[in-house]
Protein backbone atom coordinates (compact mmCIF):
# COMPACT_ATOMS: atom_id res chain seq x y z
CA UNK A 1 0.00 0.00 0.00
CA UNK A 2 1.04 3.55 -0.93
CA UNK A 3 1.09 6.28 1.56
CA UNK A 4 0.34 9.04 -1.09
CA UNK A 5 -2.13 11.82 -0.12
CA UNK A 6 -2.63 13.95 2.88
CA UNK A 7 -5.98 15.40 4.47
CA UNK A 8 -7.15 17.02 7.13
CA UNK A 9 -3.66 16.15 8.44
CA UNK A 10 -3.97 12.80 8.22
CA UNK A 11 -2.15 10.53 6.25
CA UNK A 12 -4.04 7.98 3.83
CA UNK A 13 -3.60 5.02 1.65
CA UNK A 14 -4.68 3.81 -1.86
CA UNK A 15 -4.79 -0.13 -2.14
CA UNK A 16 -5.54 -2.24 -5.15
CA UNK A 17 -9.66 -3.90 -5.23
CA UNK A 18 -8.27 -7.36 -4.52
CA UNK A 19 -6.22 -6.12 -1.53
CA UNK A 20 -9.35 -4.14 -0.06
CA UNK A 21 -11.17 -7.41 -0.70
CA UNK A 22 -9.08 -9.96 0.42
CA UNK A 23 -8.95 -7.29 3.82
CA UNK A 24 -12.78 -8.23 4.38
CA UNK A 25 -12.57 -12.15 3.17
CA UNK A 26 -14.76 -11.37 0.58
CA UNK A 27 -15.34 -13.19 -2.37
CA UNK A 28 -14.41 -12.06 -5.62
CA UNK A 29 -17.44 -12.66 -8.10
CA UNK A 30 -16.60 -10.27 -10.69
CA UNK A 31 -13.16 -8.95 -12.00
CA UNK A 32 -12.45 -6.79 -14.90
CA UNK A 33 -12.31 -9.39 -17.74
CA UNK A 34 -8.36 -8.35 -18.80
CA UNK A 35 -7.80 -9.52 -14.54
CA UNK A 36 -6.39 -5.90 -14.42
CA UNK A 37 -6.67 -4.23 -11.04
CA UNK A 38 -8.12 -1.39 -10.18
CA UNK A 39 -6.36 1.08 -7.72
CA UNK A 40 -8.79 2.91 -4.97
CA UNK A 41 -8.26 5.38 -3.09
CA UNK A 42 -11.52 6.58 -1.29
CA UNK A 43 -14.65 4.27 0.18
CA UNK A 44 -18.38 4.73 -0.07
CA UNK A 45 -20.96 3.36 2.42
CA UNK A 46 -24.34 3.86 1.60
CA UNK A 47 -27.86 1.85 0.91
CA UNK A 48 -28.79 4.83 -0.61
CA UNK A 49 -29.23 5.24 -4.58
CA UNK A 50 -29.34 8.89 -4.37
CA UNK A 51 -26.48 9.25 -1.62
CA UNK A 52 -24.41 7.27 -4.09
CA UNK A 53 -24.83 9.98 -6.65
CA UNK A 54 -23.82 12.42 -4.69
CA UNK A 55 -20.29 11.32 -3.81
CA UNK A 56 -17.94 13.36 -5.99
CA UNK A 57 -14.28 12.01 -6.48
CA UNK A 58 -13.37 8.81 -9.11
CA UNK A 59 -13.40 5.53 -8.82
CA UNK A 60 -14.00 5.14 -5.37
CA UNK A 61 -15.16 1.81 -4.05
CA UNK A 62 -18.39 1.27 -3.22
CA UNK A 63 -19.54 -0.61 0.61
CA UNK A 64 -23.09 -1.40 0.47
CA UNK A 65 -25.74 -4.21 1.73
CA UNK A 66 -28.34 -3.07 -0.81
CA UNK A 67 -28.91 -5.49 -3.56
CA UNK A 68 -30.65 -5.15 -6.70
CA UNK A 69 -29.44 -4.20 -10.29
CA UNK A 70 -29.81 -0.15 -10.02
CA UNK A 71 -26.63 -0.32 -7.65
CA UNK A 72 -25.15 -1.72 -10.75
CA UNK A 73 -26.46 0.41 -12.78
CA UNK A 74 -25.61 3.76 -10.64
CA UNK A 75 -21.96 2.28 -9.99
CA UNK A 76 -21.54 1.95 -13.72
CA UNK A 77 -23.15 5.67 -14.05
CA UNK A 78 -20.86 7.57 -11.67
CA UNK A 79 -17.37 5.31 -12.59
CA UNK A 80 -17.62 3.47 -9.17
CA UNK A 81 -14.27 1.65 -9.17
CA UNK A 82 -15.74 -1.52 -7.72
CA UNK A 83 -18.56 -3.05 -5.30
CA UNK A 84 -18.69 -5.02 -1.91
CA UNK A 85 -21.44 -6.28 -0.57
CA UNK A 86 -21.76 -6.42 3.28
CA UNK A 87 -23.41 -8.81 5.23
CA UNK A 88 -22.97 -12.30 3.20
CA UNK A 89 -26.25 -10.85 0.28
CA UNK A 90 -25.79 -12.55 -2.61
CA UNK A 91 -26.57 -10.83 -5.73
CA UNK A 92 -28.77 -12.81 -8.16
CA UNK A 93 -27.15 -14.03 -11.22
CA UNK A 94 -28.87 -11.67 -13.37
CA UNK A 95 -26.73 -8.69 -11.90
CA UNK A 96 -23.49 -10.70 -11.65
CA UNK A 97 -24.66 -10.92 -15.19
CA UNK A 98 -24.60 -6.73 -15.76
CA UNK A 99 -21.59 -6.39 -13.72
CA UNK A 100 -19.67 -9.06 -15.74
CA UNK A 101 -21.28 -6.70 -19.20
CA UNK A 102 -20.04 -3.47 -17.29
CA UNK A 103 -16.96 -5.19 -16.18
CA UNK A 104 -17.45 -3.54 -12.73
CA UNK A 105 -15.51 -5.70 -10.13
CA UNK A 106 -18.17 -7.42 -7.41
CA UNK A 107 -17.50 -9.04 -4.19
CA UNK A 108 -19.29 -10.30 -1.14
CA UNK A 109 -18.09 -10.30 2.49
CA UNK A 110 -20.15 -11.63 5.25
CA UNK A 111 -18.97 -8.67 7.88
CA UNK A 112 -21.70 -5.63 8.41
CA UNK A 113 -21.46 -1.81 6.67
CA UNK A 114 -19.69 -0.78 9.99
CA UNK A 115 -17.20 -3.67 10.33
CA UNK A 116 -16.13 -3.18 7.01
CA UNK A 117 -15.80 0.64 6.52
CA UNK A 118 -13.98 0.46 10.14
CA UNK A 119 -11.76 -2.25 8.45
CA UNK A 120 -11.26 0.14 5.61
CA UNK A 121 -10.40 3.08 7.59
CA UNK A 122 -7.85 1.31 9.89
CA UNK A 123 -6.12 0.26 6.43
CA UNK A 124 -6.12 4.19 5.67
CA UNK A 125 -8.12 4.35 3.37
CA UNK A 126 -10.07 7.88 3.32
CA UNK A 127 -13.84 8.60 3.05
CA UNK A 128 -14.77 9.74 -0.34
CA UNK A 129 -15.98 12.84 -0.76
CA UNK A 130 -19.64 14.03 -0.19
CA UNK A 131 -21.05 16.37 -2.41
CA UNK A 132 -24.40 16.34 0.18
CA UNK A 133 -23.78 18.07 3.45
CA UNK A 134 -23.09 22.00 3.76
CA UNK A 135 -23.27 22.29 -0.22
CA UNK A 136 -26.38 20.28 0.28
CA UNK A 137 -27.89 22.69 3.18
CA UNK A 138 -26.70 26.13 0.96
CA UNK A 139 -28.72 25.01 -2.10
CA UNK A 140 -31.78 24.27 -0.22
CA UNK A 141 -31.26 27.34 1.12
CA UNK A 142 -31.39 29.33 -2.28
CA UNK A 143 -34.30 30.00 -4.00
CA UNK B 1 -49.86 25.25 -13.94
CA UNK B 2 -47.13 25.82 -11.48
CA UNK B 3 -43.39 25.68 -12.46
CA UNK B 4 -40.57 26.28 -11.05
CA UNK B 5 -37.15 27.17 -12.89
CA UNK B 6 -33.38 27.41 -11.68
CA UNK B 7 -30.57 28.27 -13.42
CA UNK B 8 -26.52 28.96 -13.31
CA UNK B 9 -26.31 32.53 -14.13
CA UNK B 10 -22.47 31.32 -14.83
CA UNK B 11 -23.45 29.14 -17.38
CA UNK B 12 -22.26 30.05 -20.66
CA UNK B 13 -24.33 28.40 -22.90
CA UNK B 14 -27.34 29.95 -21.77
CA UNK B 15 -26.70 33.64 -22.43
CA UNK B 16 -27.77 32.92 -26.34
CA UNK B 17 -30.96 34.62 -25.80
CA UNK B 18 -33.05 31.91 -27.42
CA UNK B 19 -34.93 30.89 -24.59
CA UNK B 20 -38.53 30.85 -24.70
CA UNK B 21 -40.78 31.46 -20.96
CA UNK B 22 -41.31 27.32 -20.63
CA UNK B 23 -38.21 25.53 -22.13
CA UNK B 24 -35.09 25.69 -24.15
CA UNK B 25 -35.23 25.85 -27.89
CA UNK B 26 -34.24 22.80 -29.15
CA UNK B 27 -32.29 23.58 -32.66
CA UNK B 28 -32.31 19.84 -34.57
CA UNK B 29 -29.70 20.48 -36.59
CA UNK B 30 -26.62 18.61 -36.24
CA UNK B 31 -28.26 17.09 -32.65
CA UNK B 32 -28.48 13.14 -31.79
CA UNK B 33 -31.81 12.75 -30.38
CA UNK B 34 -32.48 9.60 -27.91
CA UNK B 35 -35.58 8.54 -26.96
CA UNK B 36 -37.08 6.06 -24.24
CA UNK B 37 -40.18 4.80 -23.03
CA UNK B 38 -40.49 4.56 -19.40
CA UNK B 39 -42.19 2.18 -17.61
CA UNK B 40 -43.52 3.24 -14.20
CA UNK B 41 -42.88 0.60 -11.45
CA UNK B 42 -40.62 -1.25 -13.70
CA UNK B 43 -37.40 -1.55 -11.25
CA UNK B 44 -35.25 -4.43 -13.68
CA UNK B 45 -35.06 -1.91 -16.76
CA UNK B 46 -35.46 1.61 -14.70
CA UNK B 47 -32.17 3.86 -15.74
CA UNK B 48 -31.53 2.47 -19.28
CA UNK B 49 -32.19 6.31 -21.06
CA UNK B 50 -29.47 7.61 -18.87
CA UNK B 51 -27.35 4.64 -19.64
CA UNK B 52 -27.63 5.26 -22.90
CA UNK B 53 -27.12 8.74 -23.23
CA UNK B 54 -23.80 8.15 -20.72
CA UNK B 55 -22.71 5.25 -23.68
CA UNK B 56 -23.39 7.82 -26.23
CA UNK B 57 -21.84 11.24 -25.14
CA UNK B 58 -18.97 8.78 -23.99
CA UNK B 59 -18.26 7.84 -27.70
CA UNK B 60 -18.63 11.66 -28.61
CA UNK B 61 -15.44 11.74 -26.24
CA UNK B 62 -17.21 14.45 -24.26
CA UNK B 63 -15.87 15.29 -20.82
CA UNK B 64 -16.13 12.56 -18.22
CA UNK B 65 -17.18 14.84 -15.51
CA UNK B 66 -19.73 16.36 -17.93
CA UNK B 67 -20.89 12.78 -18.59
CA UNK B 68 -20.97 11.99 -14.86
CA UNK B 69 -23.31 15.04 -14.36
CA UNK B 70 -25.61 14.72 -17.30
CA UNK B 71 -25.90 11.14 -16.58
CA UNK B 72 -26.66 11.25 -12.43
CA UNK B 73 -29.10 13.89 -13.09
CA UNK B 74 -31.31 12.04 -16.39
CA UNK B 75 -31.23 8.90 -13.81
CA UNK B 76 -32.80 10.75 -11.24
CA UNK B 77 -35.51 12.46 -13.10
CA UNK B 78 -36.14 8.74 -15.05
CA UNK B 79 -36.63 7.07 -11.57
CA UNK B 80 -38.72 9.82 -10.37
CA UNK B 81 -40.86 8.51 -13.24
CA UNK B 82 -40.67 4.62 -12.42
CA UNK B 83 -41.54 5.73 -8.70
CA UNK B 84 -44.38 8.35 -9.20
CA UNK B 85 -45.80 7.49 -11.99
CA UNK B 86 -47.53 4.70 -14.39
CA UNK B 87 -46.01 5.91 -17.87
CA UNK B 88 -43.37 8.53 -19.33
CA UNK B 89 -40.68 9.40 -21.77
CA UNK B 90 -37.53 11.09 -21.81
CA UNK B 91 -35.71 12.95 -24.83
CA UNK B 92 -31.92 13.60 -24.48
CA UNK B 93 -30.80 15.99 -27.51
CA UNK B 94 -27.03 16.38 -27.16
CA UNK B 95 -25.87 19.58 -29.24
CA UNK B 96 -22.42 21.13 -30.05
CA UNK B 97 -22.97 23.33 -26.57
CA UNK B 98 -25.59 21.46 -24.28
CA UNK B 99 -27.52 18.58 -23.39
CA UNK B 100 -31.08 18.85 -23.05
CA UNK B 101 -33.00 16.02 -21.30
CA UNK B 102 -36.73 16.38 -20.78
CA UNK B 103 -38.48 14.13 -19.02
CA UNK B 104 -42.81 13.81 -19.57
CA UNK B 105 -44.99 11.52 -17.39
CA UNK B 106 -48.70 10.76 -16.81
CA UNK B 107 -48.61 10.75 -12.63
CA UNK B 108 -50.08 12.55 -9.95
CA UNK B 109 -48.18 15.37 -10.29
CA UNK B 110 -46.09 17.45 -7.32
CA UNK B 111 -48.28 19.07 -4.76
CA UNK B 112 -45.63 21.89 -4.05
CA UNK B 113 -42.74 22.11 -5.93
CA UNK B 114 -40.54 23.98 -3.28
CA UNK B 115 -41.36 21.25 -0.68
CA UNK B 116 -40.14 18.75 -3.08
CA UNK B 117 -37.14 20.60 -3.46
CA UNK B 118 -36.01 19.99 -0.33
CA UNK B 119 -33.38 17.59 0.52
CA UNK B 120 -34.69 14.63 2.77
CA UNK B 121 -38.21 15.36 1.73
CA UNK B 122 -40.23 12.06 -0.03
CA UNK B 123 -43.68 10.69 -0.87
CA UNK B 124 -41.99 7.58 -1.98
CA UNK B 125 -43.75 4.30 -0.70
CA UNK B 126 -41.81 2.01 2.02
CA UNK B 127 -41.37 -0.64 -0.62
CA UNK B 128 -39.79 1.64 -2.82
CA UNK B 129 -37.20 2.15 0.06
CA UNK B 130 -36.64 -1.23 0.86
CA UNK B 131 -34.85 -0.96 -2.73
CA UNK B 132 -32.51 1.94 -1.86
CA UNK B 133 -34.81 4.91 -3.48
CA UNK B 134 -36.35 7.56 -1.86
CA UNK B 135 -34.08 9.48 -0.06
CA UNK B 136 -35.38 12.68 -0.89
CA UNK B 137 -32.34 13.92 -2.58
CA UNK B 138 -33.67 13.61 -6.82
CA UNK B 139 -34.32 17.01 -7.26
CA UNK B 140 -31.67 18.45 -5.31
CA UNK B 141 -29.31 15.93 -7.11
CA UNK B 142 -30.66 17.47 -10.77
CA UNK B 143 -30.14 20.81 -9.28
CA UNK B 144 -26.74 20.33 -7.75
CA UNK B 145 -25.57 18.79 -10.96
CA UNK B 146 -27.43 20.92 -13.84
CA UNK B 147 -26.80 24.25 -15.66
CA UNK B 148 -30.72 24.86 -15.42
CA UNK B 149 -33.91 22.74 -14.13
CA UNK B 150 -37.34 23.69 -15.37
CA UNK B 151 -39.89 21.97 -13.44
CA UNK B 152 -43.71 21.90 -14.80
CA UNK B 153 -46.44 19.84 -12.72
CA UNK B 154 -50.31 19.85 -12.52
CA UNK B 155 -51.99 17.84 -9.83
CA UNK B 156 -53.19 14.50 -11.58
CA UNK B 157 -52.00 15.31 -14.86
CA UNK B 158 -48.42 15.09 -14.29
CA UNK B 159 -45.01 16.57 -14.36
CA UNK B 160 -42.69 17.82 -16.86
CA UNK B 161 -38.86 18.02 -16.11
CA UNK B 162 -36.56 19.72 -18.23
CA UNK B 163 -32.38 19.52 -17.40
CA UNK B 164 -29.86 21.38 -19.12
CA UNK B 165 -25.84 21.05 -19.10
CA UNK B 166 -23.53 23.46 -21.05
CA UNK B 167 -20.76 21.81 -22.38
CA UNK B 168 -18.53 24.23 -22.09
CA UNK B 169 -17.48 22.96 -18.46
CA UNK B 170 -18.44 26.45 -17.35
CA UNK B 171 -18.79 25.01 -13.32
Amino acid sequence: MAKDQERDGNKFNSASYGELAKALDAYVAVKKKDGAEVPISSVISSDLISDILMFVEERPLLLTGLVNPQVIRVADMVDIGGIIFVGGKKPEEGMIEMARQKEMPLAITERTLYGASGELYKKGIKPCKYGGGKDLAKLSLEK
Amino acid sequence: MPSYLWKNDEATCLRNGDEREKGLKKDGKGSIVLQTEIEGGDFGHAGQGSSQLKETMKKLGIDSQLIKRSAISAYEAEMNVVIHSRQGKMEAIISSDKVIVSIQDQGSGIEDIEQALRPGYSTASEEVREMGFGAGLGLSNMKRNADRLFIESEIGEGTEVEITICLDGSR
